[in-house]
């Protein structure tokens, strides 16, 4: 039986998207990392960093949070203008970090 | 369901004082499963412009959390779903942290088939937030009996002085307007195609950038075209 317990419509936020019948939470439970594919303008792009800002989050994110070995994050310097195109090219639990400097 | 066919996404984002970040996603149709959770935060006077376009999957979720966390922060959201079966839900809350901050939102849901949209959108003003100014509206046209739109707009206003208006409306084609068009000559599939256009019209027009602004309104005609 998986530990994972995913949200279904009891749960008010997802009263309308029942996730429970939509995937089996052994999928969710060994999806692996998900793979993605930067292409940047004038941002950098380095490794997550080992302590990640937190804001609020839904149910699923803490899974993805918990789960996601390793993602991409994107920077803009101050008065950069950069175009970012960033696509997931396989599927699993992600995670990615893009901070916008001031006046970027 | 294998797990390629899974993806689940945390996605945090900083806009720092005075910056605009637009962030557009285009979801095509697919047969997964997609929960893609976005956490922003808007420092003063950062502007944070999104734009989502959902074209189904087995079940596809947009999450986002927006904090305005100083004076003269923006969030402006817009969203287009169409949808001829599968399920497409954006759930936003967005939090005014601090007074003098605007919100606006405006998503847009086409529902024929089996297809199932939703958005469910919460507003809070939190205490001491003056001046905070939000509008969300929500719309969807039903083309089918067995299509269905859930629209949930909600507001939590603990400040005094502020201005938040919300609405939310499910309805068919208008009848008279076809009636009009057909009256005109244009075929019922054309005059039926120009009416979802127009519905859908003023969140697509929300993306500024032309070539983006283009390739949207690509993508949904070609779903328009495909609706049952």
């Amino acid at each position: 039986m998986s530990a994972v317990v995913l949200p279904n419509r009891r749960i008010e936020d997802w009263k309308y998207s029942d996730l429970r019948n939509a995937v089996d939470a052994d999928v969710v439970a060994s999806a692996p990392t998900a793979a993605w594919s930067v292409a940047s303008g004038a941002a950098d792009i380095a490794d997550l960093p080992a302590i990640m800002p937190r804001g609020e989050h839904g149910a699923m994110a803490d899974i993805a949070i918990s789960s996601a070995k390793a993602g991409p994050c994107l920077r803009v310097a101050k008065d950069q203008v950069a175009a970012v195109h960033l696509t997931l090219s396989e599927g699993g639990h992600g995670r990615a970090l893009i901070v916008i400097d001031n006046g970027a | 369901m294998q797990t390629e066919d899974f993806a689940n996404i945390a996605v945090e984002i900083i806009v720092g004082e005075n910056a605009k970040f637009t962030h557009v996603r285009h979801a095509p149709r697919n047969d997964a499963v997609q929960v893609v959770d976005y956490s922003v935060r808007v420092a003063a006077g950062g502007t944070y412009r999104a734009h989502f376009a959902n074209f189904g999957g087995k079940l596809s979720r947009t999450e986002l959390h927006i904090a305005l966390e100083g004076k003269g922060a923006e969030a402006h959201l817009s969203g287009v779903s169409v949808l001829n079966d599968g399920h497409a839900d954006v759930t936003t809350h967005v939090t005014h942290a601090c007074g003098k901050t605007q919100s606006r939102q405006v998503f847009k849901h086409v529902a024929g088939g089996h297809a199932r949209g939703v958005y469910q959108g919460k507003v809070s003003v939190a205490v001491g937030a003056n001046d905070s100014d939000s509008n969300q509206s929500a719309k969807g046209l039903l083309l089918g009996n067995r299509a269905e739109i859930d629209l949930k707009p909600e507001l939590e206003i603990l400040a005094d002085d502020v201005k938040c208006a919300h609405g939310a409306a499910v309805g068919d084609l208008d009848a008279e307007s076809l009636f009009y068009l057909r009256s005109r000559g244009i075929p019922e599939a054309e005059a039926r195609a120009l009416l979802m256009r127009a519905f859908i019209g003023d969140a697509v027009e929300q993306i500024e950038d032309e070539s983006i602004r283009a390739s949207i309104w690509q993508a949904v005609d070609a779903a328009l075209e495909g609706l049952s």
